[in-house]
């Protein structure tokens, strides 16, 4: 137990160990019934298509998702953290799930398909609790491997949900409630570096891909897509501002970390707000108004930015454009 | 022949271990030399 981990359970090592820990707990140890302790009572939590409140949500969402996916795995790729016991601690977590469709549920009938896509999961925790959180998982990859299209997957949930009208709304900034962690991460260098390189990419300024990322960098995107070399991150890049190139984009939370025995690394949770007014990665342009939830990490090397997982819902955002245009 | 590399790294508190690694043989040596030795039939 270090000083820089008061208010926790003297069960947890640090911060990352309990992060892991109760992930583990409450997903493979089925601890559904662990969440009334781990999570607040009145947890805010922004997933890219949907705000949720309360803990009991979160218990119901979970035993849907273990009904559909029994055999769940969640593969804790990194935590990557900043914070203290003032103003919350916050866990960047990254996880690499993986399973089997073997259950009913939002995709129909069993399809027996095996899949495995990145979720990224910022949680603010204080003594042994999470209050505050926002999720991506890469929803687009799942409905991929699982043999669907993604247009299609979001206009028949439209249609499911009863019509762009009464349909769940994807989250915007405009539904947001306060959940109590105010805080923005840290100073560290490496934080600022992909903050400073992704906001120029969002500024048209793409030759910064070539000077800043490793030649041989490795990453994955949306749509359990993964590259090799800059040209792909380009692609990704490109196709996601030049479909909504009007749009605002912010860096809401920025870590950066120098940790013993790992590379330097770096989290980011940032958001483009605007219309889909260009041609890129979704098609026509539509004018529908966009808001697209971004997680991001980042490992650098001695020649540049080699590893990175960058995460937004293409689900939410078709689902978007088909609430504007029907 | 084989040749490997792996990353070790540690979360925190926790142990350290290999997180990424890259191993490579060459499958197409491997079969060559069974068949060499089979002769080159089917199975």
């Amino acid at each position: 137990m270090t000083e820089s981990f008061d208010g926790f359970s003297q069960r947890w090592a640090d911060f990352p160990d309990y992060i892991l820990g109760i992930t583990s707990e409450i997903w493979e140890g089925r601890g559904i019934g662990t969440l009334h302790d781990y999570y607040a009572k009145d947890v805010v939590m922004r997933f890219p298509n949907a705000l949720v409140t309360g803990n009991a949500a979160v218990m119901s969402g979970t035993m849907a998702t273990l009904v559909e996916f029994p055999d769940r795995e969640l593969l804790g790729e990194d935590v990557i953290w900043s914070g203290d016991a003032d103003t919350g601690y916050l866990s960047s977590h990254r996880i690499i799930t993986t399973g089997t469709h073997t259950g009913h549920g939002v995709f129909g009938a069993p399809t027996g398909k095996r899949f495995a896509i990145s979720v990224i999961a910022d949680c603010a925790a204080k003594e042994n609790t999470i209050f505050d959180e926002w999720l991506i998982r890469d929803y687009g990859g799942l409905v991929k491997q699982l043999g669907f299209d993604q247009k299609e997957f979001a206009r028949q949930s439209i249609e499911d949900e009863g019509g762009a009208e009464d349909c769940v709304k994807p989250f915007t900034p405009d539904q947001d409630i306060d959940g109590g962690y105010h805080g923005r991460g840290n100073d560290n260098a490496y934080g600022a570096r992909y903050a400073d390189l992704l906001t120029r990419v969002m500024a048209f300024d793409f030759n910064v891909i070539r000077d800043e990322y490793d030649r041989a960098v490795l990453a994955e995107y949306p749509g359990a897509t993964t590259v090799r070399g800059t040209g792909g991150v380009e692609a990704m890049w490109m196709g996601l501002r030049s479909s909504f190139p009007d749009a605002k984009f912010e860096i809401h939370h920025q870590i950066g970390r120098e940790d013993p025995m790992m590379s330097p690394r770096a989290a980011l949770r940032w958001s483009l707000t605007g219309t889909h007014s260009g041609w890129g990665a979704f098609g026509k342009p539509t004018g529908a108004p966009v808001h697209v939830m971004g997680l991001s990490h980042a490992e650098f090397g001695p020649w540049g930015l080699r590893r990175e997982t960058a995460l937004y819902d293409e689900i939410s955002i078709w689902k978007q454009i088909l609430m504007h245009t029907g | 022949m084989g040749i490997n590399h792996a990353d070790f790294g540690s979360l925190g508190a926790a142990d350290l271990t290999i997180r990424q690694e890259h191993t490579l043989i060459d499958d197409t040596a491997i079969w060559k030399q069974i068949h060499l030795h089979t002769g080159l039939h089917d199975d």
